[in-house]
């Protein structure tokens, strides 16, 4: 089985300018974890997922802790931190994986299902040699992969 | 850690003599050029004007916060400045900006978040107003160090 066979082909994509707001609003709209971030031509510069996007929010202690029972008042953290944050300051170029991991349509799909649960990944980049984005695989199209149910889209 | 970690003294300049953003931003990099953490300040100007012309970084109540993550970075670094005269600076209410914090980061995913998050707390802080005013009518870098290491 290959990438090619499972990827979605219609992606979504936003550009280094586009506000994390938005994004927000694009990963909800389509019901997706992450969007790639592409140039003009449509070449791949980078990936937002709603990890980036929390992490933005997240102070960056907290993210550094493996144990959180310590942690004192977390509803003021909270709260300072939702007062503190200016959305508009923030654009994709901020917040992006840089250098992300990407694959091809012809990359085999147990390769990309070892990526997604090593790498803790929600979803990888499907590029050409040009490296335009061609389509994303996601954890649910390998899972729908290896438990026979095919793209509603290919049956 | 602090905030004043980040930066240094030597890194804080409260009379700055600009005409326009870009004479502005250029001598903010000449500010935080005197980092080390700065290891090539046209490269990383260069950086800062890119990231700018992608989407202005003037949130609006006179603050901007001009950032970029370069390879001209070694670490994480700031800059703060202030422009009595006021600079129209692209803002989102368009107010004249006179008070910039200009924000590096080597590339990289750590970096990235440790730098996020500083905007963020550097946001957190000039939001308040009672924060601005202190820092536009001080003439006394300590002060506005101890302004900046009165949050976590």
């Amino acid at each position: 089985m290959t990438v090619r066979e499972y990827m979605s082909r219609s992606v979504v994509t936003v550009t280094p300018s586009t506000n994390i707001a938005e994004i927000a609003s694009t990963l909800n709209k389509h019901g997706i974890y992450g969007v790639p971030v592409v140039d003009a031509e449509g070449r791949l510069l980078g990936t937002v997922s709603h990890d980036e996007l929390m992490g933005v929010f997240i102070p960056h202690y907290l993210s550094m802790l493996d144990e959180l029972a310590f942690v004192g008042d977390m509803a003021a953290i909270e709260a300072r931190t939702m007062s503190s944050i200016e959305p508009s300051l923030f654009v994709a170029e901020d917040v992006m994986r840089t250098n992300p991991i990407k694959v091809t349509p012809d990359t085999s799909l147990m390769k990309v299902a070892a990526l997604l649960i090593n790498k803790k990944l929600g979803f990888l980049p499907v590029v050409d040699e040009q490296n335009r984005v061609v389509g994303v695989v996601s954890r649910s199209d390998v899972t729908n992969a290896f438990t026979g149910i095919r793209r509603a889209e290919e049956r | 850690m602090k905030l004043s970690g980040f930066t240094d003294k030597k890194l804080v300049d409260l009379g700055i003599a600009a005409r326009t953003k870009d004479d502005l931003i250029s001598r903010m990099v000449d500010l935080l050029g005197r980092s080390p953490k700065i290891k090539d300040k046209a490269a990383f100007l260069r950086d800062v004007r890119a990231r700018e012309a992608l989407v202005p970084t003037g949130v609006g109540y006179g603050v901007g916060f001009p950032h970029a993550k370069s390879d001209a970075a070694t670490s994480v670094v700031f800059a703060v400045g202030r422009a009595d005269t006021g600079i129209d600076f692209e803002a989102l209410d368009k107010e004249p900006v006179r008070l910039v914090f200009l924000i590096a980061a080597p590339k990289g995913e750590e970096p990235s978040r440790v730098y996020l998050n500083l905007m963020a707390r550097l946001s957190f802080l000039m939001k308040d107003q009672a924060n601005r005013k202190r820092l536009l009518t001080t003439d006394s870098v300590a002060d506005v160090m101890a302004l900046l290491d009165s949050i976590d």
